[in-house]
């Protein structure tokens, strides 16, 4: 657990329902405000949780990702009364396109820097204090799978260490280097099945999931607890609402109609902001 | 190792622009529609959507803009074209002429194209059965407007509908039954 972090410390509800409400309304909004805010959100967040330079490295990352995603979507999607030019094929490139396709990419990015501050937070011990008595099996899924990835990665690497100090990945041509990193993989892979039947057979061992079981977890439900929820969800109630009223309204076909940014327009941004900053203002609290 | 990296990235983003060059010029064709002074053939060209103006109140309000207010997007026009031109190719250069956009997919396989969109009206915006339907002198041809080849004073009609032809004069379907 980050203990620095406010979030962190919280009860896993309040880490769920803040990330389920991001990552809703990231995907839902497009307004390229609302798209600024959970980007920086989002960003600054990482930041806090990885340090600077990890979160750099991630954008840097994501950077190509997003121009692709920008560029892919011209090239299929001609609508739009804006014709800039034509392309090759015949059909019009128009700027409705390309700014579809710029918001919908910093959606993506925007999107997948929640996720990665999801993972920090949101640890596997947190996901069985949520579910593990509603759903045993489902949390226990979720989390091994959730661990699956870095994991496999970690031994991986340990293998292909192993391998190198032993002189056999680095030498021989790229044929040589495929076939040691193919053992690798191999093994690594049996490594993670047989893991799998283990912890399986070792949680079966412990009783989990029999009926009577209790849960053990470490998260108290607080005072603290209950404002940050109160204030999640006082965020989802009005900014559900301002959405419903078409507030943060942006479309872009056949032209680009924006909601008007009057006095309830700002306070639906404003208040965006406000919720994607939330863990920022967290971490300055204390216990 | 910082070097490899590099290398790899610089080839990773090479293949990418090929990857987009590639997607971006697909369906290119080889042959254009040529702009000859010199041609002695005309036919004539008009795109409406008249239907859609009955269903104008259903459409969402940034489509409803869109329509004319007499359904007429290209009035009848006399154009000349070259000896070989097919239906499409006057369609997209006089579209082209008045700045009308027009949105295709083209399925080289059978050199035919399919026409999605005129004036930012596509198909489906009034109902599964709407769509642009082409009609040469009173008849819908069955096959796509690109093998249509133009014979001197051809009448060539764009059309929407939104009922698969039958609200246009079509009654291909209604034969069928």
């Amino acid at each position: 657990m980050n203990e620095r972090d406010g979030l962190s410390r919280r009860h896993p509800l309040v880490g769920f329902l803040f990330f389920a409400l991001v990552l809703g309304f990231s995907m839902c909004l497009l307004h390229p405000l609302s798209l600024l805010s959970s980007f920086c959100g989002a960003l600054s967040y990482l930041a806090a949780l990885r340090g600077a330079p990890a979160a750099r490295r991630t954008l840097l990352r994501l950077l190509p990702l997003w121009l692709l995603a920008a560029l892919l979507n011209p090239a299929f999607n001609h609508a739009g009364v804006t014709v800039l030019a034509y392309l090759p094929s015949g059909n019009p490139l128009t700027a409705e396109s390309l700014r579809f396709g710029l918001a919908a990419a910093g959606m993506l990015v925007a999107v997948l820097l929640w996720f990665a501050c999801c993972t920090e937070v949101m640890t596997e011990d947190k996901l069985l204090c949520l579910f593990g008595r509603a759903s045993p099996a489902l949390a226990l899924t979720l989390s091994a799978a959730l661990r699956f990835v870095p994991r496999f990665a970690a031994v991986f690497r340990a293998v292909r260490e192993t391998q190198r100090v032993n002189a056999a990945a680095e030498e021989g041509g790229v044929l040589a280097r495929f076939r040691s990193g193919a053992a690798a993989f191999s093994s690594v892979t049996t490594w993670a099945l047989e893991h799998g039947i283990e912890t399986a057979d070792g949680m079966r061992g412990r009783g989990y999931g029999l009926p009577g079981r209790t849960s053990f977890s470490l998260y108290v439900f607080t005072a603290r607890d209950r404002r940050v929820l109160s204030w999640l969800l006082f965020c989802a109630a009005g900014l559900l609402t301002l959405a419903l009223l078409g507030r943060f309204s942006w479309r872009c076909f056949p032209r680009v109609v924006r909601a008007p940014l009057d006095a309830p327009g700002v306070l639906a941004q404003l208040w965006y902001l406000a919720l994607c900053l939330t863990p920022l203002f967290l971490r300055g609290e204390e216990g | 190792m910082k070097r490899l990296g590099k290398k790899r990235l610089a080839l990773a983003s090479a293949l990418l622009l090929i990857l987009l060059a590639g997607l971006l010029l697909h369906g290119t064709r080889t042959r254009r529609a040529q702009t000859d002074a010199a041609a002695e053939n005309v036919c004539t060209l008009s795109v409406r959507c008249d239907t859609l103006l009955a269903h104008r109140d259903e459409l969402d309000d940034e489509l409803a803009r869109l329509i004319p207010a007499d359904g007429v997007l290209l009035a009848e026009t006399t154009l000349a074209f070259t000896a070989g031109e097919t239906v499409f190719d006057l369609t997209q250069r006089a579209l082209r002429a008045q700045e009308i956009p027009m949105e295709f997919s083209s399925t080289p396989f059978y050199r035919s194209v399919y026409v999605e969109g005129i004036g930012n009206l596509y198909e489906f915006d009034c109902g599964a059965l709407s769509g642009w339907m082409y009609r040469v002198n009173g008849t819908f041809p069955s096959y796509g407007s690109s093998r249509c080849t133009l014979s001197p004073g051809d009448r060539v009609e764009w059309v929407y509908t939104c009922d698969l032809g039958a609200d246009v004069g079509d009654d291909f379907y209604v034969r069928q039954e």
